[in-house]
């Protein structure tokens, strides 16, 4: 029986919403598919029709927030805003709407995210590298005084994602009163990089 | 005694490390902005072992050398030297204001407490780091945004009405926004705390700890660590704006009917441990009034109300209002007194009113009664105290007591006074005579503190007059 793509949407989210209960309480490792398809009333190998890998479905999870702080993103774009300010909040927003993976999160970007790993093209740990990698390209095009990167923009850009992953390791531990020791080092992370940047 | 002079040279040498004092002409001013510029993306270094380092790059060099000719010398009018030392002053100052904003934690509350000593600072070195009351480079709307949503539940722009985005003031641990509440309108101010700050400051005070420990050999250590637990305890109160809060209350209720002084009234809602909002009071912090060039008249009213206020605190609420920073005070148009900061408040113990009530009456008595007071102070027995340093503790109680035993009007600006305390102080310090009872940690502030305040306002003020009315009036309550 062909599966109508209405159908086959809502047994996505229907994974999706099992998986965020299911990693949340279990942790990443620890979360089984075969109970994540369980509650969302499919057999267990069906799972992998629609998510590749555990680590796709994790992924995903992490995509949905992306999504939404990119949206909130744009509605947000603030006139007269820094550099500083504007890579800021493009790392505090993912931040917050990431929060409900923040338990689990940091095993699985170690390695998605790790620059060490080869790129492949459906690779989602890439998706997401490109993704965020451009808008920061974009911002750095928009100030009159960083316009003419051209062949140092991609060094530019690897300096930005060592700091990001540093900030994102660092968030995934962060036990101080509601994290805000990673928003410190946040501050402090990108005021280096737009240091480094204009004195370069 | 004689006042030992440090040599040029000798002053020079103990300066920071990499200054070279002169070799080529700098432009201070220049110098200065330069620096203000780069602080904001200068990294907090909340690792312990940085901080440690910095610490001690501080303490070791500049606090030594400025020290010395602070406490020591007089202020001898040789032009040639005094353009000389100011210069160094200057540029050793720029380094001091690197290096205090870079931690941009405790120690710049430290910068802040030595800069507005009047007299004793020198004026070029005074007035760079008074720039620390209010050039603290701010945090972008983007951080603070964040920050306010966990802290508070939502964007401010949701919470607030008109929320500024730039900030109006600045304190060495946070900003304030202007913004006007929902429904009502009414205008509010809203103090955010630097996030991280208060592990900053514990990493400070861990680090003080550690180098205070080679006197563990001597027999202060005990009495040191009590002493240290008091700073933290005052330093750790000041970044905790829950407990702000409930002193603010605390000190409105206390001061509910004095007509000529104001506190804010606290909106608790929108406050918790890193945010504290509260009604807006506007008026001048002490440069903008004195910059209007006030009467005589309306200096001796203020003086008045800030003496009543913070003895009505003291005798009635038992606290002491222990950081009376210009800050802190906000002078009306309709000349009454704002009260805006109580982060830095100690409330007595039994026994610590005990020992304050017992200065007082030691104040108008014979020179035993003194003597028994002051090894009490110390945290000595009578005997075990020295004959020297008990002649300079007379000295010292003589000077505290100096404005509580005039009858009529005192003038805290009265020539030499001011620089007397920080002299006797400073000797104190020098000859490591610094064993004390912990309560003294929090009067000796406010005695700096307010008496600094009273001079720089230029205060003639019945002294005497009012402490005895707020003493009686508590104890009739």
């Amino acid at each position: 029986m062909r599966v109508s793509q209405e159908t086959r949407l809502r047994t996505r989210q229907a994974l999706l919403d099992a998986a965020k209960a299911h990693f949340a309480r279990d942790g990443f490792e620890a979360a089984r598919t075969r109970e994540i398809a369980s509650d969302a009333g499919i057999a267990a190998g069906t799972l992998f029709n629609y998510f590749p890998t555990k680590e796709a479905l994790g992924l995903a999870l992490a995509w949905e927030a992306l999504a939404a702080a990119e949206a909130e993103l744009e509605g947000q774009a603030r006139e007269g805003a820094s550099l500083e300010e504007r890579l800021f909040a493009g790392v505090a927003v993912e931040l917050r709407h990431l929060e409900p993976t923040r338990g689990w999160i940091g095993e699985l970007l170690e390695t998605a995210l790790s620059p060490l790993r080869a790129e492949r093209e459906d690779d989602a740990g890439a998706a997401w590298r490109r993704g965020h990698l451009e808008r920061v390209a974009e911002g750095l095009q928009r100030e009159p005084d960083l316009r003419e990167r051209g062949a140092a923009l991609a060094l530019d850009l690897h300096l930005y994602w060592s700091l990001y992953l540093g900030v994102l390791g660092f968030w995934t531990r962060d036990d101080s009163p509601k994290q805000e020791d990673t928003l410190a080092l946040l501050d402090r992370s990108i005021g280096l990089f737009c240091r480094a940047l204009r004195e370069s | 005694m004689t006042a030992e002079q440090p040599t040029l040279s000798e002053l020079m040498d103990a300066l920071p490390a990499g200054f070279d004092g002169g070799e080529e002409s700098v432009s201070a001013q220049a110098e200065l902005e330069r620096l203000l510029a780069g602080i904001g993306s200068r990294p907090v270094p909340t690792g312990r072992l940085k901080r440690m380092w910095s610490l001690g790059t501080l303490q070791a060099k500049v606090a030594a050398a400025y020290a010395a000719w602070w406490l020591r010398s007089g202020f001898r009018d040789a032009e040639a030297k005094r353009r000389g030392l100011d210069e160094t002053h200057v540029a050793a100052a720029i380094q001091v204001l690197g290096r205090m904003s870079y931690l941009r934690g405790a120690v710049m509350k430290l910068g802040q407490i030595i800069a507005h000593w009047p007299h004793v600072t020198p004026a070029s070195f005074a007035n760079v780091l008074s720039r620390l009351h209010m050039d603290a480079p701010p945090m972008h709307f983007a951080l603070l945004r964040e920050h306010l949503r966990r802290e508070l539940g939502d964007d401010p722009h949701e919470l607030f009405d008109d929320f500024e985005e730039e900030a109006f003031a600045a304190a060495s641990l946070g900003q304030v926004h202007r913004a006007r509440l929902k429904g009502t309108g009414e205008r509010v101010a809203v103090k955010v705390q630097y996030p991280g700050i208060a592990r900053t400051i514990r990493a400070d005070l861990a680090n003080l700890k550690a180098v205070s420990f080679p006197m563990r050999l001597s027999g202060d250590w005990e009495n040191m660590l009590a002493q240290f637990e008091g700073i933290r305890r005052m330093l750790e109160q000041e970044v905790d704006y829950e407990q702000e809060a409930v002193l603010q209350q605390e000190a409105r209720r206390c001061l509910g009917d004095l007509d000529e002084v104001v506190v804010p009234r606290l909106i608790e809602e929108l406050s918790t441990k890193r945010v504290l909002t509260m009604e807006y009071v506007d008026g001048a912090h002490l440069d903008g009034f004195l910059a209007t060039k006030p009467s005589q008249e309306l200096r001796d009213r203020h003086g008045a109300q800030i003496t009543r206020a913070t003895g009505r605190l003291w005798y009635s609420g038992r606290t002491v209002y222990a950081d009376p920073h210009p800050g802190n005070f906000l002078f009306l148009p309709d000349g009454r007194l704002g009260l805006i900061d109580f982060g830095c408040c100690h409330r007595f113990s039994e026994e610590e009113f005990e020992f304050v009530q017992g200065a007082e009456r030691a104040s108008e008595g014979d020179a035993d009664e003194v003597a028994r007071f002051a090894a009490r102070g110390c945290d000595l027995a009578l005997e075990d105290l020295e004959p020297e340093r008990l002649a300079m503790m007379r000295e010292y109680c003589d000077w505290v007591w100096e404005p509580l035993r005039c009858e009529g009007t005192f003038d805290f600006a009265k020539p030499g006074y001011f620089e007397r305390g920080v002299r006797l102080y400073g000797e104190f310090t020098r000859r490591r005579w610094t064993r004390s009872l912990p309560v003294n940690v929090w009067l000796n502030k406010v005695f700096f503190g307010e008496r600094a305040m009273l001079c720089h306002l230029g205060a003639r003020i019945e002294f005497r007059r009012i402490l005895r009315e707020e003493s009686e009036r508590a104890e009739s309550d």
